[in-house]
């Protein structure tokens, strides 16, 4: 009994270490060990808030970490920390990274924004870079130590809104199960600033399609409330699908595999988010695969990779806002065996020529970011 | 659309459909509390067992090829974590609380090493989906035959069957009224000889192998894979039906489908543009439901015990 007693006790704390290990990986022993010695190296850190697995955003700046590590090694120590869900836990990792002798560090997202505002403040000479949001709306001029990034979703949600509405008002060429029905979906995992910058250039996409079309195409947007709960978010694809509607645009994380679940029970198009989602599937489950008629990719993993490299090389600017959209090749619409297989010749043309007129400024996107909210509700309503 | 758009949506039998498909899990998992209520174990690890499940029978699925097997994998699952915590709190009499935290932790964190140590990536697992249904002639009535013969998983039938099952495990069996008689008075069933660890034990098994049902079936039958964030709190949700239903197998399952059917409103509103409720506030519905069922609730049994107090209480 004692020794069962024991064994148990042991058991229990291995796998509560290992809990710990993998709510907040690395929080507390990691990232003192790579601080002791000064290898004449460039220290890099990511800092994920919240945890890897997400199969887009925050896996494919992980992805961007690993190839610095793989090709620039030599001059280059790159980590990735995740700081897990807890959010408490964020700002204090903030501070204790700052202490460490990184000269690189960075986050993402609005949620790590005020944080970082006040530990750049108190760490002067550190150097911070923040994607995915501005350190501060049109001012990141007033932190002279953080490069902010930001990417122009709405340019790819654009092409995809074009590709949904041709699909639904019938002048795709496509066969079934596209049945030119006159209606498209979104799916959105919370209404936040980037969620609704690929939603508002998603809807601007149809307006533009609907303008020079004599079918209207309705626009039906849903949110799920999360990022995780893909339960959730197949039954609403499934309303929408029921209704009728031949494609969905899924920008939710995680949760936008249950719409891509959905897709395959209800046999029906639907378009993926952040990474080529074709191809994830293309060899485990190709009948799903197959409805995944494309994806707006956001490579974050390169952005995360050329701005280190910049810092490497001494030309990262600081104090300063880049963005990237199509232009930059980092927002784009996945050109796979599948994109080319099921979207007909005309329309991919069609597509690349409003793609290139984005990219040479003939043809304005509207952001999110240029619009109020009422504005956006607004856009919304008209489409419905 | 207009309103009367949305009020069609009532008449369409997908809708009762996704009613039933969104309740499924929450039966089983208010059927797993209510067991261990019975036996006087407040079991908040049904969570966990459902996450454990989700991911084993995902996982069998894959390896063996088949969903069946994938399905008796996951209801294993669910047994060994109310293996866990049946020997937590009855052998080692641990707070049962705590366990439950501990043990809901521990399912999310496993969860995420298991897939990644397999897959490399830390969010899903391909399984492979239970073929659903369709039950010649009762499929070809109007309505019902569309929501309760075509294209249904057999987990739901099991749920419906397991409601009664478990009526049936409280009123003629032994085993059933040796957990009564724990959960009601351990010292008293201890003096006529139980063995009241033992059947408290019995009992979190029983509880466990029932959240299996419903992480097996969130995993192979809703969807066709396991993601990390998939139970999203329906352990939860159904410990508050068990908690409204009072015990009672039958109103136990008929609130966790009432969770249900509102969570298929909430959602099918939504894609209704006449209806301008923000999806935040819908979202918060199927809750807004149980608090209110819970005071509802509360308030009533209130009454029925202490009917003078309650009218003095009025009067003053």
């Amino acid at each position: 009994m004692k020794k069962l007693l024991g064994m148990t006790l042991a058991l229990l704390t291995l796998f509560s270490l290992i809990g710990c290990g993998l709510a907040t990986t690395a929080t507390t022993g990691d990232g003192e060990v790579t601080t002791t010695t000064d290898d004449g190296k460039l220290h890099v850190v990511l800092l994920v808030n919240g945890n890897l697995g997400d199969m887009s955003f925050f896996d494919s700046a992980d992805a961007g970490i690993e190839r610095l590590n793989a090709e620039y090694g030599d001059v280059i120590d790159a980590k990735t920390i995740e700081m897990g869900t807890n959010q408490s836990g964020w700002e204090t990792t903030l501070y204790r990274v700052s202490q460490q002798d990184y000269d690189l560090i960075i986050c993402a997202t609005t949620q790590m924004r005020e944080s970082l505002q006040k530990v750049a403040d108190r760490y002067p000479d550190k150097d911070y870079v923040i994607f995915d949001t501005e350190i501060k709306d049109g001012a990141a001029a007033e932190y002279p130590n953080v490069h902010s990034i930001l990417f122009r979703q709405n340019e790819g949600g654009f092409l995809a809104g074009v590709l949904a509405a041709a699909m639904a008002n019938g002048t795709s060429g496509m066969s079934a199960p596209v049945t030119a029905s006159g209606k498209v979906g979104f799916i959105g995992g919370m209404r936040n600033d980037i969620i609704y910058d690929f939603a508002v250039g998603y809807a601007a996409g149809i307006a533009y399609e609907n303008a020079r079309s004599l079918i209207r195409v309705s626009l039906t947007n849903s949110f799920v409330g999360n990022f995780n709960d893909s339960t959730q978010a197949k039954a609403l694809a499934s309303v929408q699908y029921t209704n009728g509607t031949d494609v969905i645009f899924a920008a939710a994380s995680q949760a936008g595999l249950g719409v891509i679940d959905a897709a395959q029970t209800k046999t029906k198009y639907v378009i993926g988010v952040d990474s080529d989602q074709y191809l994830y599937y293309a060899e485990s489950n190709p009948v799903r695969a197959g409805l995944i008629v494309t994806s707006v990719m956001k490579k974050v993993g390169d952005v995360i990779f050329d701005t280190v490299v910049a810092y490497q090389a001494g030309t990262l600017a600081f104090g300063a806002l880049v963005s990237y959209g199509l232009a930059e090749g980092i927002i784009d619409l996945a050109v796979n065996a599948n994109y080319i297989a099921k979207v007909p010749l005309e329309l991919r043309e069609r597509l690349e020529t409003l793609k290139a007129a984005i990219i040479a400024g003939e043809l304005d996107v509207t952001s999110r970011f240029d619009l109020t909210l009422d504005e956006i509700d607004n856009l919304f309503n008209d489409l419905e | 659309m207009t309103m009367r758009e949305f009020l069609q949506l009532f008449a369409t039998p997908e809708f009762y459909a996704m009613i039933l498909q969104l309740a499924t899990p929450l039966v089983f998992a208010a059927l797993a509390a209510l067991v261990s209520n019975k036996a006087g174990v407040l079991n908040i690890g049904i969570e966990g067992a459902m996450v454990s499940a989700a991911l084993a029978a995902a996982l069998f699925s894959t390896l063996t090829g088949s969903a069946m097997l994938g399905v008796l994998a996951g209801v294993f699952a669910g047994i060994l974590m109310g293996l866990f915590f049946a020997f937590c709190t009855v052998r080692l009499r641990t707070n049962h609380i705590l366990v439950g935290i501990a043990t809901n932790i521990l399912a999310a964190g496993l969860s995420v090493f298991v897939v990644y140590a397999i897959t490399g990536n830390k969010s899903d697992y391909p399984g492979i989906a239970m073929t659903p249904w369709n039950v010649p002639l009762l499929k070809d009535i109007p309505l019902i035959g569309e929501v309760f013969f075509t294209e249904v998983n057999p987990l739901v039938y099991l749920a419906i069957v397991a409601v009664f099952a478990v009526r049936f495990l409280f009123r003629r069996t032994v085993l059933g009224v040796r957990i009564l008689a724990v959960g009601k008075n351990e010292a008293a069933a201890a003096s006529v000889g139980i063995s009241t660890d033992r059947v408290k034990t019995i009992a979190l098994l029983i509880a466990g192998g029932l959240a299996g049902f419903g992480g097996a079936y969130l995993s192979l039958g809703y969807m066709s894979s396991f993601n990390t964030g998939m139970v999203a709190g329906r352990g939860f949700i159904g410990i508050a039906a068990e908690a409204i239903g009072a015990g009672n197998p039958v109103a136990t399952a008929l609130f966790a489908v009432l969770f249900g059917a509102v969570n298929a409103f909430s959602l099918a509103a939504q894609t209704f543009p006449s209806f301008t409720i923000p999806y935040e506030l819908l979202n918060t519905l199927p809750y807004l439901t149980t608090t209110a069922g819970l005071v509802i609730y509360s308030v009533i049994r209130y009454r029925k015990l202490h009917p003078r107090l309650a009218k003095k209480e009025i009067k003053q």
